[in-house]
């Protein structure tokens, strides 16, 4: 039996706490995320600048034959609505120490985005789109930078996976998870955009 | 710990082990080492030489464009455009900027009182990616790509060349804004930061979203190349990507660390740090606002010369303004402190001046485009025939001389100032002021006869045959030794530099400032500090020699 009672643990007059740790990690996740919506905006920018200039020119911006579809960018869209919910799942249960529904979460975002990228396989099969028309150059390269950024998205959020499975991350310390969920929802930011600037208003 | 960990306030220090250990010999310390003195270092040394280098490409477009269409040095107006180009990409991309993210990388660290700089290994990288991209860029201009080049792989490797060296540059700077933002120092709160951190903050959070719109339009370009949308016999039209950061408002993005260290340098040569403190930040910050205009000029020509909206006006208009605020507090400074005349103090106002000169030749810019919007859209009725038309002339490659020469003499003189931290000893001061005259010199008859040449209705380049009037040949010639005079200033540093690198030990600094860095040994040791500083004014090191506390933290 020991002689500490609760007025020992907590004292009336404690020092100040230690100053907040420095979040590195989420810091420069920010300011990356940042940069890639910038390059991404200029890319929209153009490509809404320029189908307007044809627009108004009174030509036809899409070329003879070619549809874009509705349904696998708004399935598409779906999945990555889902995908938000997993990872906001993943966070939740880290934040709780529940690593089985962490690992869930984590798998489950990962085949979500591997999801959208292989229907954007399928979605550009469909389209059958030359490529050496100035849309298909814009669009080809709007899709392009929206693949890669999921991709690295993907390998954000599997590398902060596997340190989880680590014991790297824990209800005490989940900095690299919320970063990772932060890039996530860049990702998504960036789908959102290509689905209604393209996919919807073409 | 994982090299993405911060340590907390008590594991700072030379003694921490998360820091690994000091390199054991020469090849180690460059390649393997992730101190950030050593990459701010190889961030310097390279970009010196590459400063050089670009300077001597720009010379050869300079010396063609004094008979444009004789074609002395080039064979051809694609070739000319190629030489053209690269001289300008390679001396925002591969000297100015990459000078500026090596002094960041070196100071900022130091300045907020940090053991090391945010993602060590990562900002090593971002060095070694940045000279990859950039040794494949001037690889594809060799071979015949680039713009203006005629073999397709080789135009879609400068895309990729150009590419890399930009994600290097923008990981450099995410991992300086990191730094400012996440690893100062206890006590160290934002309006305490010193000029130099606060100005590299700002530059790096500009960059970080103004080099993405560079790469954005690279992407483009890889797609209209490849897919064959654009022939190679346009492949001239490719130069417009580096327009997004060499026009103004754009440019001057460069201005703010070198107004930021020219801040800091001034009060250490006037013997008094620079006030008010919190209105220069502020001057710093609204400097960054009027410097984003990649979105503005850039993106492949398609907005080319387009300063007819708000944004672009604003933008001019504001970094006018505080350019001429920072000239009111560095000269009010100047009078109320003991200056000690020097290169220090002269270049860090003549850097300021120039950019002022930049600022007052964009406003001049300006008055076409508004002229021609007022005339369109309110009562207002202009005479549009007696406007000067500058648009799509070389009258924006002289407001670019000027900046880019404005910068140079800012970096000549921070690696004077700084040179007892970087190299352990005093750079020579002769060759300093030497170097700073050459550089005004040049800026100043680089800018004024491009400038000149495009009030005479001399095209913008890349062009194939020399228009304008009788003014445009001497006023190229004028250029010309304008670009020789800033090479002579690029060689002067670069000679100084290698001077003071290569020598053995080290001197005691001949001045000392109030900021951190001064607090640190003559060159630095491995991790800075002894122990983690706590902050309590802008000048630490001031209010520590003034309390006698010569042992303590507290500083």
């Amino acid at each position: 039996m020991t002689d500490i009672t609760p007025y020992d643990i907590v004292p009336s007059e404690v020092d100040a706490s230690e100053p907040a740790r420095p979040r590195v990690l989420l810091t420069a996740t920010i300011l990356v995320s940042g940069a890639i919506l910038a390059g991404y905006s200029t890319l929209i920018g153009h490509y809404a600048a320029v189908r307007q200039a044809v627009i108004q020119s009174g030509e036809v911006w899409l070329p003879d034959g070619v549809v874009i579809p509705l349904t696998q960018p708004n399935f598409m869209m779906l999945t990555m609505v889902m995908s938000v919910l997993a990872m906001l799942w993943a966070v939740d249960s880290v934040r709780h120490d529940a690593r089985a529904n962490a690992y869930m979460a984590f798998a489950l975002t990962l085949v979500f985005g591997l999801a959208q990228i292989l229907q954007t396989g399928f979605l550009i099969s469909i389209m059958e789109m030359p490529t050496e028309t100035e849309p298909a150059v814009l669009i080809y390269s709007l899709i392009a930078v929206q693949v890669a950024v999921m991709g690295a998205a993907m390998a954000y959020v599997a590398t902060i996976a596997l340190r989880t499975l680590g014991g790297g991350y824990t209800s005490r310390d989940y900095e690299g998870v919320l970063a990772a969920s932060m890039f996530w929802m860049m990702s998504v930011g960036v789908y959102l955009l290509l689905w209604y600037v393209v996919y919807i208003t073409k | 710990m994982a090299i993405t960990e911060t340590r907390s306030e008590s594991e700072t220090g030379q003694d921490d082990p998360s820091l690994g250990r000091a390199p054991a010999n020469t090849v180690e310390a460059v390649i393997g080492s992730a101190d950030h003195k050593t990459i701010g270092r190889s961030w310097i040394i390279s970009g010196l030489l590459l400063l050089l280098g670009s300077l001597v490409v720009s010379l050869v477009a300079a010396i063609e464009a004094v008979d444009l269409g004789g074609y002395a040095l080039t064979k051809d107006a694609d070739q000319f455009t190629q030489v053209w180009s690269l001289g300008r990409e390679m001396l925002i991309f591969g000297a100015v900027v990459p000078l500026l993210v090596g002094l960041a990388t070196f100071l900022v660290p130091m300045q907020v009182g940090a053991p090391a700089i945010a993602f060590a290994r990562g900002a090593s990288g971002a060095f070694w990616v940045w000279l990859t991209g950039i040794g494949l860029t001037v690889a594809a201009y060799i071979a015949n790509g680039g713009p203006g080049g005629g073999r397709t792989d080789f135009v879609v490797l400068w895309v990729f060349g150009l590419g890399m060296a930009l994600i290097g540059l923008t990981w450099a700077l995410v991992t300086v804004a990191t730094t400012a933002m996440a690893a100062r120092t206890t006590g160290m709160t934002f309006d305490l930061v010193p000029y130099t951190t606060w100005g590299f903050f700002i530059f790096a959070l500009v960059g970080i979203v103004t080099l993405p719109v560079v790469m954005a339009d690279l992407v483009v370009a890889y797609f209209n190349v490849s897919s064959g949308v654009l022939g190679l016999e346009n492949s001239q039209t490719l130069a417009g990507v580096a327009d997004s950061v060499s026009m103004a408002p754009a440019l001057f993005w460069l201005a703010i660390p070198v107004v930021g260290m020219g801040a800091d340098i001034i009060g250490v040569h006037v013997g008094r740090p620079l006030q008010p403190h919190r209105s220069m930040l502020v001057v710093l910050a609204a400097l960054g606002v009027a410097g984003y205009g990649a979105d503005l000029v850039g993106l492949g020509g398609i907005r080319h010369l387009d300063q007819n909206n708000f944004f672009s006006v604003a933008g001019i208009a504001l970094a006018s303004v505080m350019l001429l605020a920072v000239l009111g507090l560095l000269v009010r400074s100047v009078v109320a402190g003991t200056p000690a005349v020097g290169a220090p103090l002269v270049g860090s106002l003549v850097a300021v001046v120039l950019f002022l000169l930049a600022a007052a030749a964009s406003l001049l810019a300006l008055a076409e485009p508004l002229a021609v919007s007022f005339t369109e859209n309110t009562a207002l009725d202009f005479d549009l025939d007696r406007l000067l038309v500058l648009s799509g002339t070389t009258f924006h490659d002289g407001i670019r001389g000027l900046a880019v020469g404005a910068t140079i003499v800012g970096l000549a003189t921070a690696l004077h100032h700084w040179s007892p931290k970087l190299w352990g000893r005093t750079t020579n001061s002769s060759l300093t002021f030497f170097a700073v005259l050459a550089g005004a010199v040049g800026a100043v008859l680089w800018g004024l006869g491009a400038i000149v040449a495009g009030i005479d209705d001399q095209a913008a380049y890349p062009v194939s045959e020399l228009v304008g009037g009788d003014l445009v040949e001497p006023m190229n010639s004028l250029a010309m030794i304008g670009v020789a005079a800033v090479l002579a200033a690029a060689l002067l540093v670069l000679a100084n530099t290698i001077q003071a690198a290569l020598s053995s030990g080290s001197a005691d600094p001949a001045w000392s400032g109030g900021t951190l860095e001064w607090a640190t040994d003559t060159p630095p040791a491995f991790g800075n500090f002894a122990s983690a500083p706590v902050v309590r004014s802008a000048a630490p090191v001031f209010d520590q020699e003034d309390s006698g506390d010569d042992e303590g933290e507290d500083v």
